[in-house]
C-alpha cells in the first residue's frame, strides 16, 4: 500500500519536476538536454505507471494527499484514485506521451524557446495526470482546466502569429464552454450526494431510479463538458483550428491524449449514465452526427493536418457513439488505439513537414514514398489501422463499436459504416497525394532522424498489433482489456454484445469489403497523380458546403463572435457612456442648476432679506397655528 | 495590544514622514518597514487565531451613552486584517518602480488610510466603524486629488462625492438603529445584532445600508465612478481602491446587513442577486473590447466584485465563506494586474492596448509573470481564485439554478476578455517597440503575489479556515428567518 | 419696586401687545423700507425696544423679574450694536459719500 501511494504520487509529481527543471533553466539548458530532461520525467513517469499497473490488485486505491477544500458539510480531498481505468490512462497518457517527447527533440530542437516548449508540454502531461487519476470530479477539473490551458499555450506556441493566438483563444474559450457544464454539473452531484468522490457518488447513484430527472440533467451537463473537450458537435471547430501548433503538440494533445478526456470522463462517471438512457441517446447521436461531420469535412481538406484534424473529431464521433451504447470498453480500446495510430499519423505528417521543410499543403507534396521511407511505411501502417483493415489495430477497436451499436441501432450502425467508408477515402486520398505520384513541390525531401523515425516506428509496431490487447471471443480472443477495465468501470457490467457469432462475421465482412472498395476506388481518383487540377468553378452545392466545413465557423462567427463583439463595444459607448454615468453625472449637474437658479435669491438687498425673514417668521406661526 | 499596534504603528509613521518630510530614500524605508511590521502582526494574530472571536481593547468613549472605543475582530475581520496586512507592503512597494508623487507625502497618505483601513476591521461599535470606513477614504481623497491622471479634480470630486453619499446613508441608518437599541444607546455590534426591527423597517433600512456597500465595491448600477478613479488614479491609489476598500463593501454586507436587517436581507435577495450578477456579465461584456489596459482591469475587477456580492446573497455556507475568500484572492489579483499595467504605462507610455503588442520577444520574464497572473484571474485551477469561484458556484446553486449558470458563465467571459488583453499586450508580431524586460526587482515584486496565489490555491485551508466558524455562526443566526 | 409693579399692572395686557406690535411694525416698516442707514439702525432700535417694553410688561404680570433682568442684557447688546452700526455707517459715509443702504450690495449671488 506505501508504495502504490509512492508511485501515485510520484507519477504526477516527475512530469512536474520536469516542468521545474526546463522552465527555471530554460535559458540555460541546451535543446538537447532541456528534451532529455523532459522525455525522461515522462518515461520515468510511464516505467512506474507500469510498475504500478502490474503490481496492481484489481481494487480500487484511494491514495489521499492532503484535504484541499474545507468548508461546512464540504470537504474535497486532493487525492488520486488507483484502478485499472486510471491506470490504464496513466499507461497511455505516459507511454504516447514519452514517445512524443522524445520525438519532439529532433522536430523542435532549431526553435529557441525549445526549453519552454517542454516544459510547457511536460506541464501537460502532469495535468493530463491529474485529470485521470483524480479521485474526485475537482481534482480532474484541475486536470482538465490545465490540459486546457497548456493547449492553449501550444497552439499559440509561435506567437508571433496572431492567427495561431486566434486559434489558441478559441480552443480554450470553446473548452471554457464546455466547463460551464461541467461545473454546473459538479455543484448538482455535490448537492445531491454531498460529495464529490467518484466512489462515494457511484455508490449512491445505485439508489436512484433509472431516468431520475436530476440524474439525466446531471449527466447532460457532464457530457456538455465532454463535447468541449473532445471536440463534438456543436463545440468542435477549434480542434482543426488548433493544428496552428507544433505538430507534436498536435499529436499529443489533439490526436492522442487530451481530446479523449471527454472519454475518459464518461467511463468513469458511466454509472451515472447507465441511469440516464435520455442521454445515452443523445450522446449516441451527437457522436454519430460528428463522426459523420468530421469524415465529411476531411474528403476536401488540402493541409495535411486538416485532414487529420477533422479524422480525430470524425474518430471521437465514434467513441462517444460507443459510449452512447453502453459500450464503455470498445470506448476505451479505440481511445487507445486510435492513440497509437492518430499519434502515428501526426508524428509521420510531422516528419514529412519537416521533411519539406515546413510545407503543409499535400497539392505540393506527392512521390515522397521513395525518400521518406520509413516515414511512408509507417504512415501507411497507420492509414490501415484507421480505415480499419485486418488484422492492423483499428479493425477490432472500431469492430468492437461498430458490433454495439448494430445491437442498439442499426441506423447509427449504417451512417457509421458510411463514415467509416468516407474516413478510407479522404486517408487514402492523403496517402497517395502525399506519397505517391510524382513530388509537385519545391524544397528539397529528406527523410528525418532517428530521434524522430524511432519513435515512428515503435507506434507502427503498436498500431499494427496493438489489437491484440482486446481480441473478441469470436476470434477466440479473451477481450483481456474489457475484464480489465471490468474492475474499474461498473457500468461496464450491463455491457453485451448480444450478436450471435455469425452476424458478427458478416457485419466485419461487410463493413470490411466497402471500405476496401472505397480504397480501390480512391486508388483510381488519385494513386498515379502527377498533377492536380485546379478546383473546378461550378462544384454542385453539396460539395462546396462541405468544402466550407458546412459553414460551421461562419455560422458561430454570425451568430455569437460578431454579436459579442458589438454588444461589447455598445454596452460601453451607450449603455455606460450614454446612460449609467450620465446619469451619474446628471445628478450632479441637476443640483448645480438648482443652485445656480435659488443663489439668485441672494440679491444684496438687506430689505429684501428682512422681508423674506419676516414672511418665515408669519408662514412658521400660521403653520403652528393652524396645526395645533 | 497588537490590535492597537496595528492602528497606531501606520499612524504614528504615517504622521512622522508628514512631519519630518524625510528624503525619498528614507521615507520608503520608513514606510516599507511599518508596513511589514503591521504585516508581521497580522500574521501572528493569524497564526494564533483560536477560532474564536478576540476583543482587544475596550476603553470607555461617550460614558453617557455606554459607547466604548472597542477593536476586535472575529474570523471574518481577521481576514480582512490578513489582506490589509499583506497587501500595503507591495503597494508601499509599487513605489520603488513606479513612483507617484514626493514618497514622504505619498507614503504617508497610504500608511493613514492603512490606519484607518484597520480600524474599520476592528472596530467593534457602529459608531467607530462608521469614523474608520470614511477617514480611510481621506487619505486616498488627496492622493488622487494631487497626484491623479488626466481630469483629476473633477474625477476624484465625482468619486469622493458619491462614496460620501453611501457613508451619509450608512451614518443615517447606524444612528437610526442605534437609537432603536435599549438604553443605553451604546451602538455596539453585538447590541445592535440583538435587535429585531419590525419588517417594515428593516426592508427601507436594507437600502440606506446597503447604498453605502454597494457603492465601496461597486457594483452595478452604483459603478459609475469606479472606472475613471480607477483609469485617472495613481497606481497605488488604483491598488488601495480595488484591492483593499472595495473589501470593505463585502465586509460591511457580512457585518451590518445579515445581522442587523436579516430579513430585510432575505427580502431583497433576489433583486440583489439579479443586479449584481447582471452587472458582473455586464463589465464583463464590455471589459473585451475595451483598449485602455487601466480600465479593461478595472471593469474586470467590477465583474469579479458583482459575483463575490452575489455569492454573499447565496444564504449558505460556500457561498459566503466563497465570497468572503475571494476577498483575499481579488485582493491579490488585483495588485498583480495593476502592477502589470503600471508596468507597461512606464514602457510604453500609454495605456492604449492598440500601441502594445509583439512585446513577448522582448519581454519573457515579463510574459511568464503576466501569464501567471492571468492564470489566476481566470480562475485556473491550484490558483486561489478557483477555490473561491467553485465555492460561489456551489453556493448560488443551491439557491438557484438559474443564478448558477449566470455565474458560471463568467468563466467564459473572464477567458475570453482576460486572453485578449494578454494578446493585445505581448503576442503578435514584434513591432519594434524598444521595451526593456522585467527588472529584478519588478521580478521581485510579483514573485511574492503569485507566491502566494499558488499557496493558498492548493492549500485553501488556511484561509477558509477563518471564515468557516463565523459563517456557521451567522448561518445559525439565520435558522430564525422566515 | 412693588411700585412699580403695581404701576406697570394699571394698565392692561392687551394695551401693551397692541402697543408692543405698532412699535414693532412701525420699526419692521421702516427697517425694510427706508434706505438712509442712520434711520434703519433707529428702526432696529425701535424693534428691540418694543420687545423690551413687551418683556417688562409681562415680567409684571407675571410675577417674574427674569423678564426685566432680559431687557438690561438687550439693552446693553443694542448699545454695542448701536456702536458697531454707527461705525459702519461712518465708514460708509467717508467711502460713497451717502448713506444709501441700497449702496451695500455687493456681497451677493
Amino acid at each position: 500500500m506505501v508504495r502504490t501511494e509512492l508511485l501515485a504520487i510520484l507519477v504526477p509529481a516527475l512530469p512536474l519536476l520536469g516542468v521545474l527543471i526546463t522552465g527555471f533553466g530554460r535559458r540555460k539548458l541546451s535543446a538537447y538536454a532541456a528534451g532529455g530532461i523532459a522525455s525522461a520525467m515522462v518515461a520515468l513517469s510511464f516505467v512506474l505507471s507500469l510498475l504500478l499497473f502490474l503490481g496492481h490488485d484489481g481494487q480500487t486505491h484511494i491514495v489521499h494527499l492532503f484535504n484541499w477544500i474545507t468548508v461546512g458539510e464540504m470537504n474535497i480531498p486532493f487525492a488520486f484514485q488507483i484502478d485499472s481505468l486510471s491506470l490504464w490512462m496513466m499507461l497511455v497518457v505516459t507511454g504516447i506521451g514519452s514517445l512524443i517527447h522524445v520525438y519532439s527533440i529532433g522536430y523542435m530542437h532549431d526553435d529557441p524557446r525549445v526549453a519552454t516548449f517542454f516544459a510547457q508540454l511536460n506541464l501537460f502531461t502532469f495535468a493530463m495526470l491529474l485529470l485521470v487519476m483524480g479521485a474526485n470530479f475537482l481534482v480532474t477539473f484541475i486536470g482538465w482546466e490545465g490540459v486546457g490551458l497548456c493547449s492553449y499555450l501550444l497552439i499559440g506556441f509561435w506567437y508571433k502569429t496572431p492567427e495561431f493566438n486566434y486559434a489558441g483563444r478559441k480552443a480554450f474559450v470553446m473548452n471554457r464552454i464546455g466547463d460551464v457544464g461541467m461545473v454546473l454539473a459538479m455543484a448538482l452531484m455535490f448537492l445531491q450526494f454531498g460529495t464529490l468522490n467518484y466512489v462515494g457518488i457511484m455508490d449512491q447513484a445505485g439508489s436512484f431510479a433509472p431516468s431520475n430527472p436530476l440524474l439525466v440533467m446531471a449527466t447532460l451537463l457532464l457530457f456538455l463538458g465532454a463535447t468541449g473537450k473532445s471536440a463534438q458537435l456543436p463545440l468542435l471547430t477549434w480542434l482543426p483550428d488548433a493544428m496552428a501548433g507544433p505538430t507534436p503538440v498536435s499529436a499529443l494533445i489533439h490526436a492522442a491524449t487530451m481530446v479523449t478526456a471527454g472519454i475518459f470522463l464518461v467511463v468513469r462517471s458511466s454509472v451515472l449514465f447507465e441511469l440516464a438512457p435520455y442521454t445515452q441517446d443523445i450522446i449516441l447521436w451527437v457522436g454519430v452526427a460528428t463522426a459523420l461531420f468530421g469524415a465529411t469535412v476531411g474528403l476536401f481538406q488540402n493541409d495535411i493536418k486538416k485532414v487529420l484534424a477533422y479524422s480525430t473529431v470524425s474518430q471521437l464521433g465514434y467513441m462517444f457513439a460507443a459510449l452512447g451504447v453502453s459500450a464503455y470498453s470498445a470506448g476505451m480500446f479505440h481511445v487507445t488505439t486510435h492513440a497509437f495510430f492518430k499519434a502515428l499519423l501526426f508524428l509521420a505528417a510531422g516528419s514529412v513537414i519537416h521533411a519539406l521543410g515546413g510545407e503543409q499543403d499535400i497539392r505540393k507534396m506527392g512521390g515522397l514514398k521513395g525518400v521518406t521511407k520509413t516515414t511512408y511505411v509507417t504512415f501507411l501502417i497507420a492509414t490501415l489501422a484507421i480505415t480499419g483493415i485486418p488484422p492492423f489495430s483499428g479493425f477490432f477497436s472500431k469492430d468492437g463499436i461498430l458490433a454495439s451499436t448494430f445491437a442498439d441501432s442499426p441506423l447509427a450502425y449504417g451512417v457509421l459504416v458510411f463514415a467509416a467508408m468516407l474516413t478510407a477515402f479522404y486517408m487514402f486520398r492523403l496517402l497517395f497525394l502525399t506519397f505517391f505520384g510524382t513530388y509537385r513541390g519545391t524544397a528539397q525531401p529528406h527523410e528525418s532522424p532517428k530521434v524522430i523515425t524511432v519513435p515512428l516506428v515503435i507506434l507502427a509496431v503498436l498500431s499494427a498489433i496493438g489489437g491484440a490487447l482486446n481480441i473478441p471471443h469470436v476470434f477466440g480472443g479473451s477481450e483481456w482489456l474489457k475484464n480489465e477495465l471490468a474492475t474499474a468501470v461498473e457500468g461496464m457490467v450491463g455491457e453485451h454484445v448480444a450478436l450471435s457469432a455469425s452476424t458478427e462475421y458478416t457485419l466485419m465482412a461487410i463493413s470490411t469489403l466497402l471500405v476496401v472498395i472505397t480504397i480501390w476506388y480512391t486508388w483510381t481518383l488519385f494513386g498515379k497523380k502527377t498533377t492536380l487540377d485546379g478546383e473546378p468553378a461550378d462544384m454542385p452545392f453539396l460539395k462546396r458546403l462541405i468544402a466550407k466545413r458546412w459553414m460551421l465557423d461562419e455560422l458561430y462567427a454570425f451568430l455569437i463572435e460578431r454579436p459579442y463583439g458589438w454588444m461589447s463595444r455598445h454596452f460601453f459607448s451607450i449603455a455606460e457612456t450614454k446612460v449609467v454615468v450620465p446619469f451619474t453625472i446628471g445628478t450632479g449637474k441637476t443640483t448645480h442648476g438648482f443652485a445656480e437658479w435659488l443663489r439668485k435669491v441672494q440679491t444684496g438687498n438687506t430689505s429684501f432679506y428682512l422681508f423674506g425673514l419676516m414672511l418665515g417668521v408669519v408662514v412658521f406661526l400660521l403653520i403652528t397655528y393652524f396645526s395645533a | 495590544m497588537e490590535l492597537l499596534a496595528l492602528i497606531l504603528i501606520p499612524f504614528l509613521a504615517a504622521t512622522a514622514l508628514l512631519a519630518f518630510r524625510p528624503a525619498a530614500a528614507a521615507a520608503r524605508g520608513l514606510a516599507l518597514t511599518s508596513t511589514l511590521l503591521t504585516l508581521a502582526f497580522a500574521l501572528w494574530l493569524w497564526y494564533t487565531w483560536t477560532g474564536v472571536a478576540v476583543t482587544g481593547i475596550s476603553h470607555d468613549w461617550v460614558p453617557a451613552w455606554g459607547m466604548r472605543f472597542k477593536l476586535g475582530y472575529s474570523g471574518i475581520g481577521l481576514l480582512m486584517i490578513l489582506l490589509t496586512g499583506v497587501l500595503f507592503p507591495f503597494i508601499i512597494g509599487t513605489g520603488y518602480k513606479q513612483p507617484t508623487g514626493d514618497p514622504a507625502l505619498v507614503n504617508s497618505m497610504l500608511l493613514f488610510s492603512q490606519a484607518a483601513l484597520f480600524g474599520v476591521f476592528m472596530a467593534q461599535n457602529a459608531f467607530l466603524f462608521y469614523i474608520f470606513f470614511e477617514l480611510s477614504l481621506i487619505p486616498i481623497f488627496f492622493l488622487l486629488l494631487f497626484w491623479g491622471g488626466e481630469h483629476k479634480r473633477a474625477i476624484t470630486i465625482r468619486f469622493f462625492l458619491y462614496t460620501l453619499l453611501g457613508g451619509l446613508a450608512l451614518l443615517f441608518s447606524i444612528a437610526y438603529v442605534t437609537l432603536q437599541t435599549p438604553l443605553p444607546h451604546s451602538a455596539d455590534f453585538s447590541a445592535l445584532a440583538a435587535l429585531e426591527l419590525p419588517m417594515s423597517t428593516q426592508y427601507w433600512l436594507f437600502w440606506t445600508m446597503f447604498l453605502a456597500f454597494a457603492i465601496k465595491m461597486p457594483i452595478f448600477p452604483f459603478h459609475s465612478w469606479q472606472p475613471e478613479t480607477y483609469v485617472m488614479a495613481p497606481t497605488q491609489g488604483t491598488m488601495v481602491l480595488s484591492a483593499v476598500m472595495g473589501k470593505m463593501g463585502i465586509y460591511g454586507v457580512v457585518l451590518f446587513l445579515f445581522t442587523i436587517v436579516p430579513e430585510g436581507a432575505l427580502h431583497w435577495t433576489n433583486l440583489v442577486l439579479v443586479i449584481s450578477l447582471f452587472g458582473a456579465l455586464y463589465a464583463a461584456v464590455i471589459a473585451f473590447r475595451q483598449d485602455d489596459f487601466k480600465r479593461l482591469v478595472a471593469y474586470s475587477s467590477m465583474s469579479h466584485m458583482g459575483l463575490m456580492c452575489a455569492a454573499l446573497f447565496t444564504w449558505n455556507a460556500y457561498g459566503i465563506s466563497g465570497g468572503l475568500y475571494q476577498t483575499f484572492a481579488h485582493g491579490v489579483l488585483m495588485v498583480c494586474l495593476f502592477y502589470i499595467v503600471g508596468m507597461m504605462y512606464q514602457r510604453v507610455g500609454t495605456n492604449d492596448l492598440s500601441a502594445m503588442g509583439g512585446l513577448k520577444t522582448r519581454m519573457p520574464r515579463m510574459a511568464l509573470l503576466f501569464m501567471l497572473v492571468v492564470g489566476n484571474a481566470i480562475s485556473m485551477p491550484l490558483t486561489q481564485s478557483f477555490v473561491g469561484e467553485w465555492l460561489m458556484f456551489n453556493g448560488l446553486w443551491q439557491l438557484d439554478h438559474w443564478m448558477a449558470v449566470a455565474g458560471v458563465v463568467l468563466i467564459v467571459l473572464g477567458a475570453i476578455y482576460m486572453l485578449y488583453a494578454y494578446q493585445r499586450v505581448l503576442l503578435g508580431p514584434d513591432r519594434q517597440l524598444e521595451v526593456a524586460d522585467a527588472d529584478d526587482e519588478e521580478h521581485f515584486f510579483l514573485v511574492p503575489l503569485i507566491a502566494i496565489t499558488f499557496v493558498v490555491g492548493v492549500f485553501p485551508n488556511i484561509v477558509l479556515h477563518l471564515v468557516d466558524g463565523p459563517v456557521q455562526q451567522l448561518l445559525n443566526s439565520f435558522t430564525s428567518l422566515p | 419696586m412693588e411700585d412699580v409693579m403695581t404701576a406697570i399692572r394699571v394698565v392692561p395686557l392687551d394695551h401693551y401687545l397692541i402697543l408692543c406690535f405698532l412699535l414693532f411694525s412701525i420699526g419692521m416698516a421702516g427697517a425694510m423700507l427706508r434706505r438712509n442707514i442712520l434711520i434703519v439702525i433707529m428702526c432696529l432700535e425701535l424693534m428691540l425696544n418694543s420687545v423690551n417694553l413687551l418683556l417688562v410688561a409681562f415680567s409684571a404680570y407675571h410675577g417674574d423679574a427674569g423678564g426685566q433682568v432680559m431687557v438690561f442684557f438687550i439693552m446693553l447688546v443694542a448699545a454695542a450694536e448701536v456702536t458697531v452700526g454707527l461705525a459702519i455707517l461712518v465708514q460708509l459715509k467717508r467711502n460713497t459719500e451717502g448713506v444709501d443702504i441700497n449702496q451695500l450690495n455687493r456681497l451677493k449671488w
